[in-house]
């Protein structure tokens, strides 16, 4: 009795399986994809990359620049530097040092970057050399006797362009005293680790460490650094 | 002067002859009739027995179409292919036969078994076949948008592509809006339309806003354009949706002998 029951009821459960798996095979969902291609398609639309246009990628970086300025704005950095003479100089050394620590120490400057330029008798960490055009080659053969230069710890300002600035300079209608600012900053820059930059753009201010004695490459004169110039890896800033 | 019994003797006879001669007329009428009725009948069997045939081959085709459509390892070209051709699949028209050979349904058995199993597959093939006719059509709504919608990631080499973008983006939505497709394909095509017209929206933001150097504005516009791409996926959405029921009624209308 117990095995025909058995009998009976695999029977009826293996007749309900096999409709059960039949119905699902009928009922099996259909996948749109099977017959159309437009999700492949959408899914294959994606954005080109968009590159960001000049005068965002300035603004950003200069809003990087403030926001770094404000974080050091808590800690004052004190650079101290010495300054000599080299060959004959007959400028005024108490007006080129006088000037010199107005520009290093000018609130349009590279003290934005919440740095202090102190003048010491010596062993400052760099020297402003005032120097005879003739001398600049002594310092290092990348030094001609034409520009300013720097050659290491030596931050030096040739005399001649002290007391005249460039020709182009001058044809171009600058300011002997902004090249003063000029010379001192570009050259200081370069000890704080910049190399040169050249113009980002017509009738822009040109970046301080653009050889604006030699060509302006249609940008404005512009004695000071750029916000984007403020970082130095000199002072690791 | 003739005499009057012999007048009577051949007026019987002539009488005689024509009465033979309509019997023979008679039985030669019925035996013509009887030749064409025969002839009726057996060229009305075959003439059937064609339509029964064709009927059937014309089944069998579309039976092996519908397999397809819904073989899960056949290809979507195949599937696509096998639901264009069977909207287009021949049905036979009628069943019965002729006025003049019908009768025959009536009298022979396996005539009537025939003339029904085909009328049930010609119902069967007019359901399917206008079922498999509406997602053709809405497959070729739906490639053709999704055609357009293919040129939206293509960046130029131009100086200005960002322009460029803008006037194919525009373009695509010119092209979508001017589409003429079937009902079935209104919503998608809306759908399209709207996607579309956001990411339109989005590269005249950005470049107004580039023109403007508005950085804040850039910024915003930058990141509605990503938004108005991601958002490109509620058209495949909407296909699907749709494809689905239309597939899901196929399947019905196929099923349904």
């Amino acid at each position: 009795m117990r095995k025909i029951r058995w009998v009976v009821s695999s029977i009826v459960g293996g007749i309900a399986l096999i409709s059960t798996t039949a119905f699902a095979a009928d009922q099996q969902s259909l996948n749109p994809a099977d017959y159309s291609s437009m999700r492949q398609t959408v899914k294959q639309i994606t954005l080109p990359d968009i590159e960001q246009p000049d005068w965002l990628k300035k603004q950003l970086a200069s809003e990087a620049a403030a926001q770094a300025a404000a974080k050091r704005s808590a800690t004052t950095i004190t650079v101290t530097y010495d300054v000599m003479t080299k060959g004959l100089v007959y400028a005024n050394l108490s007006e080129f040092k006088l000037l010199a620590n107005q520009t290093l120490n000018d609130s349009r400057g590279w003290a934005r970057m919440n740095v202090k330029f102190v003048e010491v008798a010596s062993g400052g960490r760099f020297t402003l050399v005032l120097a005879e055009a003739s001398q600049l080659p002594t310092y290092s053969s990348g030094c001609s006797a034409e520009y300013s230069c720097r050659a290491g710890r030596y931050v030096v300002i040739n005399q001649d362009r002290w007391l005249g600035a460039t020709p182009s300079w001058n044809s171009a209608g600058g300011s002997l005293r902004d090249y003063r600012h000029m010379v001192v900053n570009h050259e200081t820059g370069h000890w704080l680790g910049h190399d040169h930059q050249t113009c980002g753009g017509g009738g822009q201010p040109a970046p301080v460490m653009q050889q604006q004695s030699i060509d302006l490459q249609g940008c404005s004169f512009n004695p000071w650094p750029l916000a984007s110039e403020l970082w130095s890896t000199q002072l690791g800033i | 002067m003739e005499h009057p019994t012999g007048n009577l003797i051949m007026k019987s006879l002539r009488i005689k002859n024509v009465f033979k001669q309509r019997r023979i007329w008679l039985i030669g009428g019925l035996l013509g009739l009887l030749v064409i009725f025969i002839t009726i009948g057996i060229f009305g069997y075959f003439q059937q027995r064609a339509i029964f045939n064709n009927s059937d081959a014309q089944y069998g085709k579309a039976k092996s179409l519908m397999n397809t459509i819904f073989d899960t390892k056949a290809s979507r070209n195949d599937r696509v292919a096998a639901i264009a051709e069977l909207s287009k699949a021949k049905v036979t028209s009628k069943c019965d036969g002729e006025w003049w050979s019908s009768w025959q349904q009536g009298v022979f058995p396996a005539m009537k078994e025939a003339s029904m199993a085909c009328e049930k597959h010609r119902q069967h093939l007019i359901r399917s076949t206008r079922a498999a006719g509406i997602v053709t059509a809405y497959l070729r709504d739906d490639t053709a948008i999704a055609g357009q919608l293919q040129k939206l990631s293509s960046k130029s080499d131009l100086a200005n592509w960002q322009q460029a973008a803008l006037k194919t983006a525009e373009g695509v939505k010119t092209t979508i809006i001017g589409m003429h497709t079937t009902e079935d394909a209104k919503a998608l095509q809306t759908q399209a339309t709207k996607r579309v017209d956001a990411v339109v929206k989005g590269w005249n933001m950005l470049n107004d806003s580039s023109v403007k150097q508005d950085k804040t504005a850039y910024i915003e516009a930058e990141a509605r354009l990503k938004q108005s791409y991601v958002d490109l996926g509620a058209i495949a959405d909407e296909s699907d949706a749709k494809l689905v029921k239309l597939l899901d009624s196929l399947r019905l209308a196929v099923s349904q002998k």
